[in-house]
């Protein structure tokens, strides 16, 4: 799962690189949010903490 | 000023890529596995580094500072959330610490560097720079494949190490 967000930035570059800035950029927020998802399935549920 | 601005995002590729590449030595070489909030920071900086890329590839745009810095904020918070983990008194670090410091803890000093380079870089940014894309320097260049092989990389080191589902703690 953590490979795939790895992967997901891998390509993000690879599209700069072939000169495809849109889909770059999606990738980019694409990875941010599974960064995200990846996050809260792995901590929110382990520790609770009092906010 | 155009092409300053460039060197400028192609150092900071170099130097996040000095920081990864210093996060597999101690994981290759002192055989530290990464734990996930670890590697989430990674992650993060990676991000930094992707949408510095488009600045060197597209020209200089207030979006991809956007990008950049969502990405050093959740990078941030990441690191920010494993100190408060350890932060009590009597509780252990995790890993190996490093000038005295825990990774983790570096990891959110490289993420507030970023915040105010990103803040230097906005103060040199003029709205003509986005118009301009001159053909990469070797130094962007070079930044650019060096980054994504780090990224490359990390992808096959982590699916050998915690394969297709959730990584173990």
């Amino acid at each position: 799962m953590m490979a795939a967000v790895f992967l997901l930035f891998s390509l993000a570059i690879t599209a700069a690189l072939l000169r495809h800035r849109l889909i770059a950029i999606a990738l980019i927020i694409i990875g941010l949010i599974s960064g995200a998802i990846v996050f809260s399935i792995h901590f929110t549920d382990i520790v609770k903490i009092n906010l | 000023m155009i092409n300053w601005q460039r060197d400028l995002n192609a150092l900071l590729i170099i130097i996040l890529s000095i920081v990864l590449l210093s996060a597999f030595s101690v994981q290759f070489f002192w055989h530290e596995s990464p734990c996930p909030l670890c590697l989430l920071q990674r992650i993060g900086m990676i991000s930094v580094a992707a949408a510095a890329v488009l600045n060197l590839k597209f020209g200089i745009q207030m979006a991809h500072y956007g990008l950049m810095l969502l990405s050093a904020l959740m990078g941030g918070f990441v690191a920010l959330r494993q100190i408060s983990l350890h932060v009590c008194p009597g509780f252990p670090k995790f890993g190996v610490p490093v000038l005295g410091l825990s990774l983790y803890t570096w990891s959110f000093v490289v993420f507030v560097c970023v915040v105010l380079y990103v803040a230097l870089l906005l103060f040199l940014y003029k709205p003509e720079d986005s118009r301009q894309s001159p053909p990469l320097n070797m130094w962007s260049k070079a930044a650019i494949f060096l980054i994504l092989f780090i990224a490359v990389a990390n992808t096959i080191t982590t699916l050998v190490q915690c394969g297709l589902g959730p990584c173990e703690e």
